[in-house]
């Protein structure tokens, strides 16, 4: 527990942590060692936990509906995931997570994060997540533009197209008149 | 009086985004050092691409969201109804206003200036976790509602 104390202090995330708060955090979370290839979450399970790395890294990987698997992105050292799972009831994994290498996870479960509002570890913690939520939000955002964009375009396309027939049909007609 | 308008506040909010682990009392005790004022109709309480200030609690009534569009025209990004969270997003990683924020109504507001929400957001008590946890479930649940509007527009795409 100690060892994982020491690393823990170390990240620039828990500077402003003090040390028995950090000791007093690893020692109500689940460390996990997992395997390189190990999987960690599965898309669909149910969100119970957050989950800390403490060393190694991870792949997020999403299964579309027709069974296709996409990179989503990766999980990195110091690095906070599954963080739904500490506030939305009845919530479900949206994505699964695999092992890229060796390593260790610290499992959050809610009663902690709920019970130790003073500990300053759990307030680094909070601190990150809410930073995490404002870049998730600013790329949905900037993903909603973008499809809201194409949107219209597919919207015009067919209308020119509709017109540009009943251009070439008048066209016709009155060459056919004349 | 005021310590009974603030905790109603509280319970509005907690029930809206349907908290659980957070009592009333402390949120209401983090939300009181904001600073509760009434805006009439055509207020603005952020302007489009200025520095990003303070962060403000929409008690009641609507605050309307305008983005300038290609041409120049603001248009309605969407309608805020109160209790609500607004401009919280540009304290937390510097970013100039993304929209102009407009009263479409009377609206009584709890303006928090930079500072006091920075002080909330790090501070070692049990009303400052109350805060977080607050702002964290306001945009938890802006995230889910724009994934759902990227979900549908995905399938229609």
């Amino acid at each position: 527990m100690l060892n994982v104390t020491n690393q823990l202090s170390s990240l620039p995330l828990f500077a402003e942590a003090t040390y028995a708060d950090l000791h007093s955090f690893v020692r109500s979370c689940m460390p996990k060692r997992f395997r390189k290839g190990e999987l960690l979450i599965s898309q669909g399970d149910n969100a119970e936990y957050a989950m800390f790395l403490v060393e190694g890294k991870l792949d997020v990987l999403l299964t579309s509906e027709k069974n296709q698997l996409h990179r989503l992105g990766q999980v990195h050292a110091g690095e906070l995931f599954g963080e739904q799972g500490l506030f939305v009831t009845k919530g479900r994994r949206s994505a699964q997570v695999i092992a890229n290498s060796d390593g260790m996870v610290l499992l959050l479960n809610r009663a902690f994060m709920h019970r130790e509002t003073q500990n300053t570890a759990v307030i680094a913690l909070e601190r990150m997540m809410i930073a995490v939520l404002a870049r998730r939000i600013r790329t949905a955002n900037l993903n909603l533009q973008i499809l809201q964009k194409k949107q219209q375009e597919s919207e015009i396309v067919p209308s020119i197209s509709k017109y540009t027939s009943l251009f070439q049909h008048l066209q016709s007609w009155i060459g056919k008149a004349s | 009086m005021r310590r009974v308008t603030f905790q109603l506040i509280a319970r509005a909010l907690l029930r809206k985004y349907n908290i659980r682990n957070i009592r009333s009392i402390h949120l209401a005790q983090a939300l009181s050092r904001g600073h509760l004022k009434v805006i009439e109709q055509g207020t603005i309480l952020c302007k489009e691409g200025t520095d990003s200030n303070e962060m403000y609690v929409i008690v009641q009534g609507r605050v309307q969201l305008l983005k300038k569009n290609s041409n120049g025209k603001p248009t309605e990004l969407m309608m805020i109804e109160g209790p609500s969270l607004i401009g919280q997003m540009g304290l937390i990683d510097g970013s100039r206003r993304s929209a102009s924020c407009v009263a479409a109504e009377k609206t009584t507001i709890i303006r928090f200036s930079e500072s006091c929400f920075h002080s909330l957001m790090k501070e070692q008590t049990i009303n400052g976790a109350a805060f977080r946890h607050q702002v964290m479930f306001t945009m938890i649940n802006q995230l889910n509602n724009t994934n759902q509007k990227i979900g549908a527009l995905i399938e229609e795409v």
